[in-house]
């Protein structure tokens, strides 16, 4: 029994994306991420029908998806590598490259996933100007495979000259020209050609031996990460365009929320004992006041203290989306007869 | 009982009982229930070696090359089979399903017990067990291609395995949502997900909401992740149970051999493929024509002037098989060690087991030599040893080195292409690489099974090409 796991991690994306590079994460690129867990969030509620799905982001470069369904947790090797397979498309052998030309029909998923990310292109675009010198424009014309067309794209775009600006009409110019050669042969590898290169470059870009393997380990929600100092926290899919990865509190800023929090409340030198204040100050904040039954244990004063103290800094918004999760999680597995029994414990999840 | 005795009751006109008809109704079998009969051991024996044969067919046509499950797979395996005389296989094999002559009653009982005993046989270990699944995997899917429309439905049914087909409405839903990928003309099966990995990671299947739809065609792929999940979980019993049967020490003799017997031509002398040897020419014949597993206990016992006993053995065996005569042999391995050992040590404690080895002490026994499922098996590799197959004990540098030495102008990619191999512990796919990058000339029908077999097709054409390149120096002088 293990979680199905999903590892994205932006240094991937390092061919595509000009804001930063290596380890660094921006919201420039962070929309890759966002379209990458879009895109994954929709495949496995949709196609496989889970639905207790935890996305982290890791603290610093990636995003992690956690799949806590029951029949997520039973899957095998060989059913994790076929999901692992399913929901990748780039082929690593022997370059990385989408290839669609032999099938009739684009696979659903695949037309959902284009439709994603054709929604957010422009944007991404004009972001990380994608088009705007002659090397970048080399990049994507290798990946138009017919060679007539691509003379032609290049000309038409040499034709636009070298002004800023100009990356969504010269992407516009490229989809003309294929469309208009589309309609004119039955070429079947052509079918395809506008949706290879969007799958290609935006398409998420999984680890998919992190995904196949149940040794592998990741980090646990919450934990500080040792490079940055952030604060591994889990994020809501559907808000995650809004999520900003810069904005993840380190280990520090939190320290300094809780004393200014204290400072404030002139709480310093009040002892343990007086943690009711600390509580009633906490309802103002409008924290969800719904604990998990199991964590109702006796505990001395100064460790419920301790576990309060989130509660003074930002990470409060963190832990309702975690709670929320919990709650769901709690739902699904109290229907799992025998195979809940190993959840009935103090913590329901095994981090 | 009573129950027993109706059970075993024999039905005249065909020799089987109504218990036997009914588990012998079809062609193809998920082998849930163990044959219950008497069979002697010679029967016992010789029917699994038969099998065992099948297995090998299947593997080495795989690794030909050939696509899998492919038309001309199919037609391979079975031309294969049907060489090497296994006439009952083809007939199970390729029936239609509910054949009702007493010999389709008859191939299928074959079929049933060999199919057990090779479990047993292959449950022993992890890497035995894969391989038994591959080639019973392959084989079941091969058998699903023959049968009819009628043979696999109830196949199905015998099997408990009832898929609904979907209602007209929920088909035009699927329509709208599958993009075109399910089509309206085929007729469709819904079944969870969990059934059907392969389709899945090929993205070959419409998924919703947790459930695959799939066309009849491929409903092949949900009973065979069936049948490999209840069978991997049948060898895990039937290994727990192969140390209470091997107590019977005429079951562990044939139990344990089986998957190592050589099925192929037999290499012992006297069986007319020796040749006349040189001895003073050895080392040149060793570098042109032995195959790794040879050569590199040659160089070990000429460097290091001395092998441990796996080791001499193994060499010694095969230098019989290619026709080198016990005195050279002896004059060979005494030269080598005396060189760091004093030659009346030799002589007392080596040159018996030279002259046991070649039949001429103790039981008189001609040994054969080692086939290479026998070298791959001895596991060698350890502190000093140098016995086995190399492509399995090498390390990845040692190989490297090896193939560097060894083979002169490689084309780009064949050393790597050999060191993939032998990383996926296809050892004599290896073999037969490596042979063929060492003698282009030579076409080989299947795949390097025997060291004798790698000696006796290297030496000839070299002999040959050597003899003609010797005519042509004669004639241009």
């Amino acid at each position: 029994m293990r979680e199905l796991v999903f590892d994205i991690d932006m240094t991937d994306y390092d061919d595509v994306r000009y804001c930063c590079s290596g380890a660094d994460i921006c919201e420039k690129c962070w929309r890759y991420m966002s379209i990458a867990c879009k895109i994954l969030d929709t495949a496995l509620r949709e196609d496989f029908d889970f639905q207790l799905l935890l996305w982290v982001f890791s603290g610093r470069r990636g995003i992690h998806c956690w799949v806590c369904d029951p029949a997520a947790l039973d899957l095998d090797g060989r059913g994790r590598s076929a999901l692992a397979e399913y929901l990748s498309v780039l082929t690593a052998n022997p370059v990385k490259k989408v290839y669609l030309g032999a099938s009739d029909t684009l696979h659903p998923h695949l037309k959902r996933a284009r439709i994603i990310i054709e929604d957010q292109f422009s944007k991404i675009l004009e972001e990380q100007e994608l088009l705007s010198n002659k090397e970048r424009q080399t990049k994507v014309l290798n990946l138009v495979s017919n060679g007539e067309i691509r003379t032609e794209i290049e000309k038409e775009w040499n034709r636009m000259g070298q002004e800023d600006g100009q990356d969504v009409a010269k992407w516009d110019k490229l989809v003309a020209i294929i469309r208009h050669h589309q309609a004119k042969s039955s070429d079947r590898k052509l079918r395809y050609a506008v949706d290879e290169i969007l799958l290609e470059l935006v398409y998420p870009r999984l680890d998919i031996h992190v995904t196949k393997g149940v040794n592998h380990l990741l980090k646990s929600p919450f934990c500080v990460h040792p490079k940055t100092g952030k604060v591994c926290v889990p994020f809501q899919p559907r808000a995650v365009e809004k999520f900003n990865p810069s904005k993840v509190p380190t280990i520090n800023q939190l320290i300094a929320e809780v004393e200014l929090y204290d400072e404030k409340h002139n709480l310093l030198n009040k002892t343990a004992d007086e943690t009711p204040a600390s509580e009633t100050a906490m309802d103002t904040t409008g924290t969800p006041q719904s604990e998990t039954p199991a964590l109702k244990q006796a505990e001395t004063p100064v460790a419920k203290q301790l576990r309060n103290e989130y509660k003074k800094t930002c990470l409060v918004k963190s832990i309702a989306v975690f709670e929320e999760f919990l709650k769901a999680f709690h739902g699904v597995w109290k229907g799992e007869g025998g195979g809940g029994a190993n959840i009935n414990g103090a913590d329901p999840m095994s981090f | 009982m009573n129950f027993v005795a109706r059970k075993r009751r024999i039905l005249v006109d065909t020799g089987f009982t109504e218990y036997e008809m009914g588990l012998y109704s079809n062609d193809l079998q998920m082998y849930t229930t163990p044959p219950e009969i008497k069979i002697t051991l010679r029967e016992f024996e010789e029917q699994a070696l038969e099998r065992v044969k099948v297995y090998r067919i299947i593997e080495q046509t795989s690794a030909k090359g050939i696509t899998k499950l492919s038309e001309e797979w199919r037609k391979a395996i079975l031309d294969e089979i049907k060489a090497q005389g296994l006439k009952t296989f083809v007939k199970v094999f390729t029936g239609t399903g509910l054949g009702k002559t007493e010999a389709d009653y008859e191939g299928r009982r074959r079929d049933h017990i060999t199919h057990f005993i090779c479990r047993l046989t292959y449950s022993r270990t992890e890497e035995l067990r894969r391989w038994f699944m591959t080639q019973e995997m392959d084989l079941f899917r091969l058998r699903w291609h023959y049968l009819s429309s009628e043979g696999r439905q109830a196949f199905l049914k015998s099997n408990n395995l009832s898929y609904t087909s979907i209602s007209e409405e929920e088909m035009s839903r699927l329509l709208t949502l599958s993009n075109g990928l399910v089509d309206s003309t085929k007729e469709y099966y819904k079944v969870p997900f969990t059934e059907v990995f392969d389709l899945i990671s090929r993205r070959r299947i419409f998924l919703h909401k947790g459930f695959g739809y799939i066309t009849s065609q491929d409903i092949i792929s949900v009973i065979a992740t069936q049948f490999r999940s209840f069978m991997s979980k049948q060898m895990m019993l039937c290994s727990n149970l192969y140390s209470r049967i091997i107590e019977d020490e005429r079951l562990k003799a044939i139990l344990g051999n089986l998957n190592t017997v050589y099925t192929g031509k037999n290499y012992t002398v006297g069986s007319g493929n020796a040749h006349e040897i040189d001895i003073k020419q050895l080392g040149t014949i060793a570098r042109r024509a032995f195959p790794p597993c040879m050569l590199s206990l040659y160089s070990t016992l000429t460097n290091q002037n001395h092998l441990k006993h796996f080791g001499r053995l193994q060499l010694i065996l095969f230098l019989k098989g290619i026709g080198v005569k016990m005195e050279d042999a002896l004059y060979l391995y005494r030269s080598e060690f005396t060189k760091k050992m004093e030659p009346d040590k030799f002589d007392k404690e080596h040159s018996y087991n030279i002259r046991h080895s070649y039949g001429k002490e103790g039981k008189r026994t001609n040994y054969t030599p080692y086939a290479c499922m026998k070298v791959i098996n001895l596991n060698g590799g350890g502190a000093g040893e140098t016995h086995g197959c190399p492509f399995k004990t090498f390390e990845a540098n040692q190989l490297n080195k090896f193939l560097a030495d060894n083979i002169s102008n490689p084309e780009p990619g064949e050393v790597r292409e050999i060191i993939d191999l032998a990383k996926n512990k296809h050892y004599q796919i290896c073999c037969t690489k490596y042979f063929q990058t060492k003698n282009p000339g030579v076409k080989l029908n299947s795949i390097i099974e025997h060291p004798n077999q790698y000696f006796e097709l290297s030496y000839s054409d070299r002999n040959s090409t050597s003899k003609t390149e010797d005519k042509k120096s004669v004639a241009s002088s």
